[in-house]
């Protein structure tokens, strides 16, 4: 069920209606009923239905660790509480360390066990294809078959969330959640299966659980809120879609501008979809009065790779920085290093050492995470690359500053986003082409191949779009840029559309004629996924 | 108020703006309606077949997007040295194959000048329209003088058949049908002896 | 003043509401294809609705019927009240479904259908279903041809709402849809298309082998649906094979109609086999090449038929009820005028 399907919109107005007019304590068994179906109807074909149970083994096993962490951490206080006057320190301690490597076994094995599962689903194909390139290279024609997995809808996003549920339950953040459907309902919330983003549980948990009434306001804003993400992803992502795709998929035809072209579209696109997403899965979210967090701060308004990291599909950056980055800099191999290199390589190199293999390691993960292939890692580390050239430039960016004083001033700040606009575009090029030469390739024939005259000239209407659709592209850009801009000073629905509902009703009657239009959806346009739906 | 009558004007602005939008691009000629949507449609489809294609697999891409090409990727015939595909334009071989014995155009209910049928002596090409080109929609071999490119002829046996091409066919209504690329290659036997080859094109399909 | 604020809050929201309403509904008539353009078959279907629906004759099939028989024949000649229902490549279920819904209207004494869509046993153009089926008015009928003719790309709500299918036409709109927003000119006579151009068949090319000959399980089982509907609504069902050249109707499909015919007690008329009695002239009697005939083409055939019509089934003349003499006066001019049109047009050429 996409979110761009009858079925998905038929599904949504049946569940507002039931979820309003039954009795409101219901409402959360009413999400799970939704949240189960919305997912077993992705695996309603015959022969796939078992991708429905990796769910249900990741609700079962993260909900067992929680509170077998939680009672052990019960028993431990109890225990030292009752025995406070006749146990000397040694023996406390040694008891608290007895329990806590217990935990630790407990966590480590549920986070095997599911990210093992991940693991397994998402890069087996990734692993026998290297193992078959290696095979080749030593002259043997005997090769490995691939396996044909199905990819459960969202495992890698309710696979973060449960699992840092788990790491906060075991760093005793909070107390694990005691009824087992509760917490069905927090890993299977469904408008997050599909792209994120990935929610904490002591964010959501307020809201989750307890009945809403039905307010108009509120509502009609949700609805509001939802039109807007479907403006983005039907009318200006699906259609630009078609272009990106031309440009993409015929390299040998479309160098030189058209690379350059091809970029920008794709970062549009990119940002349409994958933000309309979000639009609608908070909107869907706010209809049903539960709190889910923003994912997007107008990424593309950023100054530099590290600021558009933070802005940009922030609760994976939060996820990784909290659950990977963080312990792996603190943990015990990585100061040892530290220790060791500052020994051996003297001040300067080795404090950076553990840091870079931190910051390495990150971005790896964070590149392979949305598919198992070399151009995504080799994405990773470029960003990465980036970052920390960045920060070794530090001193000299400061001592231009200085010399030209330009920090602050708009000029500056706009040369800044463009920079970092430009970089990311051409780092997404590896998430486009799929292939790490080609895309090296392509990348050369934007300065070796100049043919902006002639792409200009036809090249234009050339790649499946027509003046009708880029009039539609840039109206719907410029829309974009609009509400962005207001956006940075506040929600752009409470600032321009102040508390009047009949405003809401006539934006929502707008966008809906707008998307009913101009979308590109229907016989004649491929109903196109998500982006980040296979993650 | 105030608000109220912004809200009043956006709505009817938007109406307007709708229908000028619509008619921002009348059309130059009375050219049919229904027909500009179906070579829209393809156009679309197209694009999404070779980017599908082209994402299929890492190692994959390289190849298919550096061999991209419509027609080398599917079925062929060639006679005199000439090269037939189906959706090749018919501009690029018509006058290599010299006079057609027959040349008619056949219409289809409602649809002015949907095909044109090239007859030949030992072969009938058919076409479609799209834009204001001839595309090549079907190949049929008449007689057992011109063989496919694996060297199938009419009279050829089942057995031979199944042995060239394979058992990856399907079978429907007594028709055998391969598939490769964007096109179609049918054999149709009259007792165990070959009797129909035709080559037709996928592009037309409606699913 | 809250209160009243609100209550001001709601009306006005309503109106918004009917307001979205209107313009969806405005917008999604705009889309539509009007049909009055070079494509003029799709709007036949929709015509029957406005006719006092008392026929003693109804044509079903596809071009090939309302290509080929003129009504206005059948009444001068023999004072038969008939009209037709077809659509281009209308296919059987669609057929049976017109059939249905007709015999909802009225109860004609025979229904003619042309047996060519047999060969069709699948949904073969979505652009041709949406002709008959968009004319369709909403029935029970119509949910039938719609569910019957869908390919797996589209959706059901797609037909309630037109617009999620046709918005994609927002920027190839012509003059005509706007033009003809409001209602469409009339196309037909009494459903008979008129052609008055004259293109000779000199060469008809080879037909196909096919892999089977049989007919296929779909096409089968709306034939027997056809024969059972009129069966059962006491109507004389008549099959007829119009004398097209193309396609091509094999012998060995013809046999499977007689065979049935004869199983079920039906008249079946090949008029392939009686060209000349009918006197079809194919250098002048086509406008196509020997696809369909021409208006001098469809009056020949139209008058042979009436004479079979009034010689093997019960049917009155009504030249002698006032009413339909009147009627048929108007329908008399109307045709004429299109004929002089159409001339008009054919000499401009």
């Amino acid at each position: 069920m996409l979110f761009t399907s009858y079925t998905f919109i038929a599904f949504l107005i049946i569940l507002f209606l039931v979820y309003y007019l039954l009795p409101h304590k219901w409402q959360w068994v009413i999400t799970l009923c939704a949240g189960l179906f919305f997912y077993a109807y992705a695996f309603k074909d015959p022969g796939k239905q078992f991708g429905f149970f990796f769910i249900i083994i990741t609700i079962i096993t993260t909900y067992l660790s929680a509170r077998l962490i939680d009672r052990n951490l019960k028993i431990q206080q109890e225990y030292v509480k009752t025995n406070k006057e006749t146990l000397d320190r040694d023996v406390k301690k040694a008891y608290k360390e007895k329990m806590r490597k217990k935990r630790l076994l407990i966590l480590t094995g549920c986070l095997v066990l599911n990210f093992g599962i991940l693991a397994v689903l998402k890069y087996t194909n990734f692993a026998i294809s290297n193992v078959n390139g290696v095979i080749k290279l030593f002259g043997s024609e005997a090769a490995v078959g691939s396996v044909d997995f199905v990819l459960p809808l969202g495992i890698s996003f309710y696979t973060f969330q449960s699992m840092g549920y788990l790491i906060d339950v075991y760093r005793g953040k909070y107390e694990s959640v005691r009824n087992p459907f509760k917490f069905a309902l927090f890993v299977s919330f469904f408008p997050q299966l599909i792209q994120g983003p990935i929610s904490r549980y002591d964010d959501m948990a307020d809201s989750l659980f307890v009945p809403h009434s039905f307010d108009f306001t509120r509502v009609s804003r949700g609805i509001e809120r939802i039109l807007w993400g479907y403006f983005k992803k039907v009318v200006i992502a699906d259609r630009m879609l078609v272009g990106v795709k031309e440009i993409i998929g015929a390299p040998d035809t479309y160098f030189g501008f058209y690379v350059f072209l091809g970029a920008i579209f794709y970062a549009l696109e990119l940002y349409a979809d994958f933000t309309g997403g979000i639009d609608i899965t908070i909107g869907i979210a706010e209809v049903l009065g539960i709190k889910v967090r923003e994912n997007f701060e107008r990424p593309y308004f950023s100054k530099s790779i590290k600021e558009y990291w933070r802005r940009w599909h922030i609760s994976l950056g939060a996820w990784f920085t909290e659950y990977l980055f963080y312990p792996v800099s603190v943990s015990k191999p990585s100061l040892k290093l530290s220790k060791w290199s500052r020994a051996h390589l003297g001040e300067k190199v080795g404090k950076r050492l553990p840091v870079y293999i931190a910051t390495i390691s990150v971005w790896l993960i964070t590149g392979i995470w949305p598919g198992a292939a070399w151009n995504f890692a080799v994405w990773g580390l470029g960003n990465c690359f980036f970052i920390m050239l960045s920060e070794e430039l530090e001193p000299l960016y400061d001592k231009f500053h200085k010399r030209f004083n330009v920090l602050g001033t708009t000029p500056w700040k706009i040369f800044q986003i463009l920079r970092t606009f430009a970089i990311m575009c051409s780092l997404r090029m590896l998430d486009c082409y799929r292939n790490v030469p080609v895309t090296f390739k392509m990348f050369g024939t934007m300065f070796t191949r100049f043919n902006a005259p002639e792409v200009f000239r036809e090249g234009l209407w050339n790649i499946g779009l027509s003046i009708p659709d880029y009039i539609v592209l840039l109206c719907g850009t410029a829309v974009l840029f609009t509400v962005s801009m207001i956006g940075r000073h506040g929600d752009v629905r409470k600032r321009v559309f102040a508390k009047n509902p009949v405003v809401t009703v006539s934006v929502c009657s707008i966008l809906l004629i707008l998307i009913l239009v101009f979308g590109a959806y229907g016989i004649g346009y491929d109903a196109s996924q998500f982006i980040y739906n296979q993650f | 108020m105030k608000r109220r009558f912004i809200a009043a004007v956006l709505v009817s602005a938007m109406a307007v703006a709708s229908l000028l939008c619509a008619c921002s691009n009348p059309a130059e000629e009375a050219a049919d309606v229904t027909m500009d949507m179906y070579d829209k449609e393809q156009q679309a489809q197209d694009a999404l077949d070779s980017f599908n294609d082209a994402i299929q697999s890492n190692d994959e891409a390289a190849d298919a997007i550096f061999n991209e090409s419509r027609n080398t990727d599917g079925f062929s015939f060639t006679v005199n040295g000439v090269k037939v595909a189906p959706d090749m334009d018919t501009a690029t071989f018509l006058s290599d194959l010299g006079e057609p014995l027959h040349y008619n155009e056949v219409q289809s209910c409602a649809f002015p000048g949907m095909s044109k049928i090239y007859t030949y002596t030992s072969f009938v090409i058919t076409t479609y329209p799209q834009g204001d080109k001839d595309f090549v929609s079907n190949i049929e071999l008449k007689d057992d003088t011109v063989t496919t490119e694996e060297g199938i002829y009419l009279s050829a046996s089942k057995d031979k058949v199944l042995e060239t091409y394979g058992d990856g066919y399907t079978e429907k209504d007594g028709v055998f049908i391969y598939e490769k690329g964007n096109d179609r290659l049918q054999f149709i036997f009259q007792n165990d002896e070959l009797a129909s080859i035709e080559y037709v094109t996928k592009v037309l399909d409606e699913e | 003043m809250d209160k009243k604020r609100k209550v001001k809050n709601i009306i006005l929201s309503l109106l918004v509401v009917a307001a979205l309403i209107l313009i969806l509904a405005a917008l999604t008539r705009l889309f539509m294809p009007k049909y009055m353009g070079e494509v003029k078959e799709g709007a036949l279907i929709g015509e029957y609705y406005d006719e006092e629906k008392d026929f003693d004759v109804v044509f079903v099939g596809d071009c090939e019927v309302y290509e080929n028989f003129v009504p206005l024949v059948l009444w001068e000649e023999h004072g038969i009240n008939s009209y037709i229902r077809g659509s281009a490549q209308q296919l059987i279920w669609q057929s049976y479904y017109l059939t249905e819904e007709t015999l909802k209207y009225e109860k004609p004494d025979v229904v003619v259908f042309n047996v060519l869509s047999m060969k069709y046993n699948e949904p073969q153009k979505e652009a041709y279903n949406r002709m008959t089926i968009d004319g369709m008015r909403w029935s029970p009928s119509k949910v039938g041809a719609i569910k019957a003719s869908m390919f797996e790309s589209e959706s059901f709500i797609e037909y309630v709402f037109p617009i999620l299918r046709f918005h994609s036409r927002w920027n190839e709109l012509e003059r005509e849809d706007f033009r003809y927003f409001f209602g469409n000119e009339k196309v037909g006579d009494n459903g008979y298309y008129m052609q008055l151009g004259v293109v000779p068949v000199d060469y008809i090319p080879e037909p196909k082998i096919l892999g089977t000959y049989e007919f296929g399980e779909a096409s089968w089982e709306y034939l027997n649906k056809i024969k059972d509907i009129c069966a059962e609504n006491d109507v004389e069902l008549v099959l007829i094979k119009a004398p097209s050249l193309y396609p091509e109707w094999y012998p060995e499909w013809d046999e499977q109609i007689v065979d049935f015919a004869e199983e079920n007690d039906l008249k079946y008329v090949n008029f392939l086999e009686c060209t000349d009695e009918i006197g079809l002239d194919f250098s002048t009697d086509t406008y196509d090449a020997g696809l369909h005939l021409n208006l001098s083409g469809a009056e020949k055939l139209t008058s042979y038929f009436g004479d079979y019509l009034a010689e093997n089934c019960d049917l009155e003349d009504r030249r002698d009820e006032p009413e339909l003499s009147a009627l048929w006066e108007n329908k008399k001019t109307a045709f004429y005028e299109r004929k002089a049109e159409l001339e008009e047009k054919f000499c401009e050429k």
